[in-house]
């Protein structure tokens, strides 16, 4: 099915807008992109790892190949498709992470101290992209240029060159944005 | 400490201090610390915290499950030693271990399962590792040495420990030429053939399992995930336990890496990749971390890689890189084809043509048509069965030469007798376990050809050896008549040879006889035979030779009606009642209708009869339906509308009752589509368009829900889109043009997309064809001329190319004059006559 009313369509159709400087077309384009992305993490995430580690760029690529397989979304548009699935994925890895995180302690029994330093690092992977998340939104508020970077190159995986591309910087200004937001992210965690 | 508020001037000084060389940085915090001391630290906080590894691992990593933990090696396994840990799999750890247990050292790799997996499942699966490795003797092949469990219950394995290096570091320091190269890798491809032969694929083929000895023999390690081909269970388990996805995704083909079942060509791949990286020092598509489908996806659109593309600036020592072109690049390039059609089936040909091209013979990698039909199934249907298949060609021939070889020598006799039983077991799973699961497959019919008259021939010269045997000539006839199905039996996709399977079947015959001469007074040879006997009917029938059909049907119902009526069970009954439909179809085939109908009858009181006696049959019962299916395409033959549509809904009402007592069969439920159709068939003939809509409409809900159920059961979407057409017709004739249109339209939609799917199937192209006609007419009646003239013209270019590239397609003598009609009577603005597109009783 891929008629004009098809999400890939309206997925266009929003790209085109959001291009165009419509913020409106944003939020719209959110709901379309969570449940194919949410659902190929998802199947990452429950698989238990054997040696390889998947990227995030990979997952993307993937919801990118199955929601344009038509050829619907004009090729130029494929940066912000990254950028757009980076929101997507901030939320589907906070929930996931906050998730797992109330899973491990489980059914009321607070006294649950992992002992394996395996497990120990991995509760504080889980720790750290809840942390960030929150610390995220103050920054937005105050510095939303380096907030979007932080999104798509800790929640979304870019490289510098693809979150320049996306967002229509520089690679220099990626670099000096990405620089700043952690240093505030840093001061931001370390003080709460 | 708190972040000052103006924190974009901040944020402007600490970018500037950080784009400034180091010593004037220095500096100008110096002075800063004078000045604004509280600032000062704020950005020299600031500035090690950018600079610092904070946030640098992607959030996805960091929520990634942790990888299970290390246990610590064990001290000793059994009577080993442990020495160091070699290596780690999913399944568990390699250990380097010796026994010392004062008589002899000896060094061996141990590969021991971790103890908190040991799941009785996963000490299956270690059992069969075991086997296979047992069965596996090699001199390329590391060999098992050992097994047992420790006492914990952890299962081991202890295998020889090859102290050497990977293959293509061994060839690069010898600085071995390209013709050493390919000697060492034929020397690769005889073990995975080897292996291949006992039904094992590797599918972890690289160099790290590829060592060079002390010998300079290369030995080839780690069937860790090696599997047996056969079960399709353990395939699941396997992918349950994530050994499914490659470990190494640049050694696996696009099949593998998509997750889906393997078959040795999946070996062939990595082999391909073997010899691509020993040439040339480098992968002939490389990973950058995608998943493993977008890999292959990468790997499919790609175009071939070059060796001497790859080769350069990188030219492995020895190899001489202008001389990496022609037939050696078309070896390569033959065995990495992502599409298995192209790749070659098996190693033994891929190692075939690298002898030639040694040999300085042509290569098979210009030809291509064999490789093509057996790449073909493979594709269509990623089966197990397929696997076996390709391995099964190889297998049976190897045993086979031993077994005469064998019986030669007198000496050997007992290993002779043992071989004897294993081709005869070998031989008749071809036939029959093999031949059954590739039946149904489309384009498989070589094949099936090749396994079924390799077995045949070495049953024939066991015949031979024994003598008059009447369970081997009951074999041996059985095997006549597999081999008969494939050469032409009608109704089974066959390759029309029906002059050479007449003979099969008149061999098979005469050897079922032989057996009852044998056996006097048994009724098993005596029903043999009249299977026989009516099976030589129905091709004769085929043949266009009814008088001689209807002999043989009735000599084949009279060996039936002599077995006594002990042994006439439910099996009697079935094929007595079969018979004699048979009977009425070649009667209908002379073109006396209602003496059919008689024998038709004739076969309804046998069924009937027997549905008496054994209530519980179903098959019994199941050919009632058949019958009035039959009794109702005769009626409606002779424009006997009623009748018709009584037996047509006694067959309805017969697949009901069985579909009750059993819901989820969906054979019963095509069944059931079926006989709906043909009720409104019959309906929309006597001219009663309202019912046979309704029919329509129930036919199509069944088969709209299987192809739901199924979207790869190309056979429903068939079903529904015909269902769609009867639909249009129906529709048409009650004057809802529209209604009729979106019906034709959605006919055309389906069997378009199973005509891409499967572009060789003439009956699929003549349906899409039919559709096409008969949207244009809705269409014409809509008004719609330019897009029903446009339809018309798809439909005729169909027809057409059919007639071309498919010269023995009998296709409906009237279709393209209908056409023409057609469109004559758009262009002249006439109502287009009210055909009837698509017969309900099949072209």
């Amino acid at each position: 099915m891929s008629g004009p009313h098809s999400p890939s369509a309206e997925i266009t159709q929003l790209l085109a807008a959001w291009k165009a400087g419509d913020q409106g077309a944003f939020e719209n384009l959110f709901p379309l992109l969570y449940p194919t992305l949410s659902r190929l993490a998802n199947r990452e995430l429950r698989k238990e790892r054997a040696g390889h580690t998947l990227q995030t760029t990979a997952l993307v690529n993937e919801a990118f190949i199955e929601l344009a397989g038509q050829r619907r979304v004009q090729f130029e548009t494929r940066g912000h498709f990254l950028a757009v699935a980076a929101f997507v994925m901030r939320r589907i890895l906070t929930e996931h992470a906050r998730n797992r995180a109330a899973l491990k302690r489980g059914g009321g029994n607070v006294f649950a101290v992992p002992l394996d330093p395996d497990e120990i690092e991995s509760e504080r992977g889980l720790a750290e992209v809840t942390a960030v998340d929150v610390a995220l939104d103050a920054l937005e508020k105050v510095d939303p240029r380096a907030a979007n970077v932080v999104v798509l190159r800790f929640f979304g995986g870019l490289s510098h060159e693809e979150t320049a591309d996306a967002l229509g910087m520089s690679v220099v200004t990626v670099k000096r944005e990405w620089a700043a937001a952690k240093a505030w992210l840093k001061q931001e965690l370390s003080v709460s | 400490m708190n972040l000052p508020s103006d924190w974009l001037e901040l944020k402007r000084e600490l970018l500037e201090l950080l784009e400034l060389p180091e010593t004037e940085r220095a500096s100008l915090l110096a002075r800063l610390q004078v000045t604004a001391p509280q600032r000062a630290v704020a950005l020299q906080r600031l500035m090690a915290d950018a600079g610092s590894d904070f946030l640098e691992t992607p959030a996805w990593q960091c929520v990634e499950p942790p990888e299970l933990p290390r246990a610590a090696p064990p001290e000793r396994v059994g009577p080993w030693r442990i020495e160091a840990e070699i290596g780690r799999g999913g399944m568990g750890t390699v250990y380097r271990a010796v026994r010392d247990d004062g008589a002899f050292a000896q060094t061996v790799a141990i590969k021991l399962i971790r103890p908190e997996l040991a799941s009785a499942q996963l000490r299956r699966r270690f059992e069969s590792e075991r086997r296979i490795l047992a069965s596996l003797d090699h001199p390329n092949i590391a060999r098992l040495i050992d097994a047992g469990a420790t006492a914990e219950g952890a299962p081991y394995l202890v295998l020889e420990y090859v102290a050497g290096r990977p293959v293509d570091s061994y060839c690069d320091a010898n600085a071995f030429t390209i013709e050493q190269r390919l000697g060492i890798f034929r020397q690769i491809c005889g073990a995975v053939h080897v292996a291949h032969q006992k039904l094992i694929l590797h599918r972890d083929i690289k160099t790290a399992n590829v060592l060079i000895d002390a010998n300079g023999a290369p030995k080839l390690l780690d069937f860790g995930i090696a599997k047996l081909m056969v079960p399709e269970v353990e395939q699941r388990e396997f992918t349950m336990l994530g050994f499914a996805r490659p470990l190494t995704p640049q050694w696996s083909s696009p099949e593998q890496l998509r997750g889906e079942p393997l078959s040795t060509a999946a070996d062939v791949y990595s082999l391909g990749v073997l010899l691509f990286v020993l040439l040339t020092g480098r992968f002939p598509h490389t990973d950058t971390g995608m998943s493993p489908e977008v890999f292959a996806a990468a790997i499919e659109s790609a175009p071939p890689a070059a060796l001497r593309v790859a080769a350069r600036g990188n030219v492995p020592p020895g190899v001489a890189i202008k001389r990496l072109r022609g037939d050696i690049e078309r070896i390569a390039r033959k065995a990495l084809a992502p599409d298995l059609r192209e790749r070659y089936p098996t190693v033994a040909v891929f190692d075939a043509d690298i002898e030639r091209l040694l040999a300085g013979k042509p290569v098979e990698a210009h030809a291509r048509s064999f490789a093509y039909r057996f790449g073909k199934l493979l594709l269509r249907h990623r089966v197990a069965s397929s696997a076996i298949a390709m391995a099964v060609v190889g297998l049976v021939t190897a045993t086979a030469f031993s077994v005469r070889q064998a019986a030669i020598a007198e000496h050997e006799r007992q290993r002779a007798e043992r071989r004897f039983d294993d081709v005869r077991r070998i031989a008749n799973v071809v036939l029959f376990d093999l031949n059954d699961s590739l039946a149904n497959i489309s384009g498989t019919l070589s094949v099936r050809q090749v396994l079924v008259e390799n077995a045949l021939r070495y049953l024939d010269d066991l015949a031979r050896e024994t003598g008059r045997e009447p369970e081997l000539l009951t074999e041996l006839a059985a095997a006549y008549e597999r081999i008969a199905e494939v050469q032409g039996m009608p109704s089974w996709p066959s390759q029309g040879r029906t002059g050479d399977a007449l003979a099969s079947l008149r061999r098979a015959l005469e050897m079922h006889r032989r057996a009852a001469a044998e056996r006097v007074g048994a009724s098993a040879p005596k029903f043999a035979e009249a299977r026989v006997l009516t099976n030589i009917g129905s091709i004769l029938a085929a043949r266009g030779d009814s008088r001689a059909a209807f002999d043989a049907h009735r000599q084949s119902e009279r060996v039936l009606d002599a077995i006594p009526a002990a042994a006439r069970d439910p099996e009697w009954r079935l094929m007595l009642a079969r018979v004699q439909v048979a009977t009425g179809d070649t009667v209908w085939e002379l073109g006396d209708i209602p003496g059919a109908a008689g024998h038709y009858a004739i076969a309804l009181a046998t069924a009937r009869q027997g549905h008496a006696l054994f209530a519980n049959d179903v098959w019994i019962e199941r050919q009632i339906g058949v019958v009035e299916q039959r009794l109702g395409d005769a009626a409606a033959a002779q424009s006997h509308w009623q009748a018709a549509r009584t037996h047509h809904r006694a067959s309805l009402a017969v697949d009901e009752a069985l579909l009750r007592r059993d819901p989820g069969s969906l054979e019963l439920q095509r069944d059931l589509g079926t006989d709906w159709s043909r009720v409104g068939a019959v309906a929309f003939m006597s001219g009663q368009h309202k019912d046979a809509l309704a029919a329509h409409d129930q036919a199509l809900a069944l088969r709209t829900r299987l192809a739901l159920a199924d979207p790869t059961d190309a056979r429903a979407q068939d079903d529904a889109a015909e269902s769609h057409v009867h639909r249009a017709q129906s529709l048409a004739a009650l004057g809802r043009v529209n209604d009729a249109r979106d019906a034709a339209s959605l006919a055309t939609d389906g069997w378009r997309k199973l005509v891409r799917q499967d572009p060789d199937n003439t009956r699929l192209s003549s349906s899409l064809a039919n559709a096409l006609a008969a949207l244009a007419r809705c269409e014409a009646m809509a008004g719609q001329r330019a897009s029903a003239l446009s339809r018309i013209a798809e439909a005729r270019s169909i027809r057409v190319r059919l007639a071309k590239d498919h010269p023995d397609f009998k296709a409906p003598p009237q279709a393209l004059p209908r056409l023409d009609e057609l469109d004559a009577a758009i262009r002249a603005g006439r109502e287009p006559s009210n055909a009837v597109f698509v017969d309900a009783w099949g072209e």
